[in-house]
């Protein structure tokens, strides 16, 4: 592939990314809009990441790993869960959750 | 340290939004946050982020570039070795350096960029590269959004800006810490600029070093980014239709990834997901 066509890809891939990032923040916020529509919008955060958490956890390799044997990250995510729970800390939630993948992958 | 307790968003927050008579750009808090950003006592800045700023003992329990570099550490040090990864393969493919560095530079979209590259080696044409891309990234729309809500007080440029620097990360921790006290643009710019710097940093060291090819699982820094999800996840379960809403989306993703749906799985099931919680919100306000 040509250096400048790949160029133009990458342009073409900021441009594509760059508008939805942008518009509501730039030109959406202060309007007033309806009330589901607000209410719907409490929802997304939390649906957004438990979407983007499962996919990263239980589709492994480009197919769907729920066996506790080979997906060791569902044990590391139990546990994260756990400690986000009781700790409700950031860090110790991340800290925690590195560590026991680590140790699992170390001793499996 | 003792872990901080955790204080739940705000209710009075949330019935104001459901009062659409008040405009939100009018309303008493953020104007009062506005024209005094640094004033706040530290009474009420202490419990607005606990999990991130409480934890930086020694550091400014207000929001400032302080609390910002201590909130972005988790990211940072997740940034970087999945960019190093992605270095590592765009030098394998032979993609050139200047391409994969301003890629990493100007789209800034983890995901996204590994599928392009994958689709790049696999010869796809760069139409179906783009529009794969805006599929893939059309989610950070809704986290925009959501995020808008909460910085209605800011100037319009510097809302862009970092709506620009938007990404899966800087999104759950900056909605976690706005909705509850905007936290300025010296906090939110130090976390996205630092991010951003990590991402563009790991990417190119990746790239220059791929012979060392060094297997960053094995020390499961690769759970960084779930970690701060959960972590950003249980936050927001304040009630049982939040737990509902983030259950069903989980549901309708991986049935639309078992289903072979591709790059758009996510951003349905967030849509999805989040029309659950609202319609189960009015359900129950109906039948009480």
């Amino acid at each position: 592939m040509e250096f400048t066509q790949l160029l133009i890809i990458v342009f073409g891939m900021a441009l594509v990314t760059a508008v939805p990032r942008i518009v509501p923040l730039g030109f959406l916020a202060g309007r007033p809009m309806p009330i589901w529509f607000e209410v719907w919008l409490k929802y997304v955060p939390i649906s957004i990441l438990s979407a983007m958490l499962i996919v990263d956890v239980v589709w492994r390799e480009n197919e769907l790993d729920l066996s506790p044997a080979t997906n060791l990250m569902m044990h590391a995510t139990l546990i994260a869960f756990l400690i986000a729970w009781y700790t409700r800390s950031l860090f110790a939630t991340v800290a925690g959750g590195v560590i026991v993948l680590a140790l699992l992958r170390h001793f499996s | 340290m003792s872990a901080p307790a955790f204080t739940p968003p705000a209710r009075p927050e949330f019935l104001r939004d459901r009062r659409p008579s008040v405009p939100v750009h009018r309303r008493p808090v953020l104007a009062e946050r506005h024209t005094s950003p640094v004033a706040a006592p530290a009474a009420i800045a202490l419990p607005i982020a606990p999990a991130v700023v409480v934890e930086s003992r020694g550091v400014s329990t207000h929001f400032g570039a302080g609390s910002g570099v201590v909130s972005a550490l988790p990211i940072v040090i997740g940034y970087f070795p999945v960019a190093f990864a992605l270095g590592i393969m765009a030098a394998t493919m032979k993609l050139s350096f200047m391409a994969t560095a301003l890629m990493s530079l100007i789209v800034y979209a983890g995901s996204s960029q590994f599928v392009a590259l994958s689709l790049l080696g696999a010869g796809a044409s760069g139409w179906t590269i783009v529009l794969t891309t805006f599929v893939v990234n059309f989610r950070h729309f809704l986290m925009s959004l959501s995020l808008s809500r909460h910085l209605s007080s800011w100037p319009r440029s510097r809302r862009i800006l970092l709506g620009l620097q938007l990404t899966d990360e800087t999104f759950a921790l900056l909605q976690s810490q706005a909705a509850r006290k905007d936290p300025g643009e010296a906090h939110c710019f130090a976390v996205t600029h630092l991010a951003h710097a990590s991402w563009f940093l790991g990417t190119i060291v990746g790239y220059w070093v791929s012979w060392l090819l060094p297997d960053t699982k094995q020390f499961g820094l690769d759970f960084a980014m779930c970690g701060m999800f959960i972590a950003m996840i249980v936050l927001q379960a304040a009630n049982r239709m939040m737990v509902l809403a983030g259950l069903s989306a989980a549901a309708i993703a991986i049935t639309l990834k078992a289903a072979g749906f591709g790059p758009g799985a996510v951003l349905f099931a967030a849509i999805l997901g989040a029309g659950i919680g609202m319609g189960m919100e009015k359900w129950n306000s109906r039948s009480s």
